[in-house]
């Protein structure tokens, strides 16, 4: 026991180190975190906005939660399907749908307010690409349910 | 510096949270927050917060200040945290409380066994702060080498894509502040030349990987504090995502304002001759 009192005394930036492996093992559970953002890059990605019936875009902070938090949210919900689903098996586009869908609820109860002329609300996906040395961008509505008082 | 770190404690501190865990995060699997979401618990648990906040300021009850600090962010924070996405603001704060809390319950106990070393508890509480600050940034760091299997600069030319995301997604945050030309014409230009993402972004793993030095001392902790904060610069201008938290305590624990205003004054006065008086 002395003699292991000794080891972590000798041990040069103890409170570092600790929390270094602290973050990594816990990974993300507050105040834990192995900070992954930006962690690896692929040739591809996607975010999500939302938009009005005619298309228009929204204001994602209106709904309290900033863009890359309904991606965030959105991601998270479509992975616990996927580890729920039998291994191997992939996940249909109605599941995608149904994602999308209950992302949209979730947002809509975090808005107190909602202007009069809004009735309906879009998830719109875009996926971004390069293809021959340019930026693609390509649409999708993923869900769209009607507001109700 | 206690006064900083207290100022961005408050200016932190939510005034709403929502009251419900759809997504138990940390202690949420095993507790109820949600009654930190009502505004009858939360205003009066503000003001307990801002009391302790004036006793860490003045250096008095720390044993009863910080653990109280503590546990109000950490409930606050993992509540807001619980909803079903993960921000990367806050924990790095929640830590720094942790830590102190730790260290002042050490030197307690070693005050009460007449073990204490000679360091001031000043000095100690900043040496184990920078410790959290440097913690945070390798630990990004590593995660980046883990995840890619060591092969994170060989991908970097991919950030394009990340780029654009992070670019429109500040756009339908607010749609008040469209797409700005420089990360455009950058992103064109790495798509044409990809060479050009090594030298720009790779020092930033290097950087994060070093953010240790900051702990040996006052002009290494300037040194890497004003590194740090170009860095955090650059990923504002580039991808819009600004780690405002992060910049505020390199400023109030790395930059050390007031000893670079104290010096710049001494050598001013001592620059005065004395046939000046």
């Amino acid at each position: 026991m002395r003699s292991l009192v000794d080891f972590w005394n000798r041990i040069p930036l103890k409170a570092m180190l600790a929390l270094t492996i602290a973050c990594l093992l816990v990974r993300e559970q507050y105040p834990f975190s192995n900070f992954p953002m930006f962690g690896s890059f692929v040739g591809q990605t996607y975010y999500l906005y939302l938009a009005d019936q005619s298309g228009k875009p929204l204001p994602a902070l209106a709904f309290s939660v900033p863009t890359n938090g309904i991606k965030k949210f959105y991601d998270g919900r479509l992975r616990k399907l996927k580890k729920a689903s039998r291994k191997g098996e992939k996940l249909a586009s109605m599941d995608d749908r149904a994602v999308a869908e209950e992302t949209l609820r979730y947002l809509i109860s975090r808005r107190n307010k909602r202007p009069p002329e809004l009735t309906t609300i879009q998830l719109v996906r875009v996926d971004i690409s390069v293809a021959n040395n340019q930026i693609m961008k390509k649409k999708r509505i993923t869900a769209e349910i009607p507001i109700r008082e | 510096m206690r006064l900083g770190f207290a100022v961005l404690l408050a200016f932190r501190l939510p005034s709403s949270l929502p009251a419900r865990q759809p997504t138990p995060n940390g202690l949420a699997h095993w507790l109820d927050l949600t009654w930190l979401g009502q505004a009858a618990n939360l205003e009066p648990l503000r003001w307990v917060f801002f009391g302790m906040l004036i006793l860490y300021v003045s250096g008095r009850c720390m044993a009863l200040a910080l653990p109280i600090l503590f546990a109000v962010h950490l409930g606050v924070f993992t509540l807001g945290n619980s909803q079903g996405w993960i921000g990367h603001t806050d924990q790095i704060v929640t830590l720094i409380l942790l830590v102190q809390t730790i260290f002042h319950f050490g030197h307690l106990a070693r005050r009460s066994s007449g073990t204490l070393n000679e360091h001031t508890v000043g000095d100690l509480e900043i040496f184990y702060t920078q410790q959290t600050i440097a913690a945070t940034y390798v630990v990004a760091a590593l995660t980046k080498l883990i995840k890619t299997g060591g092969s994170w600069i060989t991908q970097l030319p991919n950030i394009t894509v990340q780029i654009v995301k992070t670019n429109d997604q500040f756009y339908y945050d607010s749609l008040a502040h469209p797409n700005p030309g420089f990360a455009e014409w950058l992103n064109g230009m790495i798509i044409h030349h990809p060479w050009i993402a090594y030298p720009l972004f790779a020092p930033g793993l290097i950087i994060e990987l070093a953010a240790f030095i900051i702990v040996y001392g006052r002009r290494p902790a300037i040194v890497m504090g004003l590194v740090l904060v170009g860095m955090h610069a650059l990923i504002i201008l580039v991808m819009q995502i600004t780690f405002s938290t992060n910049i505020a305590l390199i400023v109030i624990y790395l930059l050390n304002v007031p000893w670079l205003l104290a010096m710049a004054l001494r050598r001013r006065t001592s620059a005065i001759p004395d046939g000046g008086k």
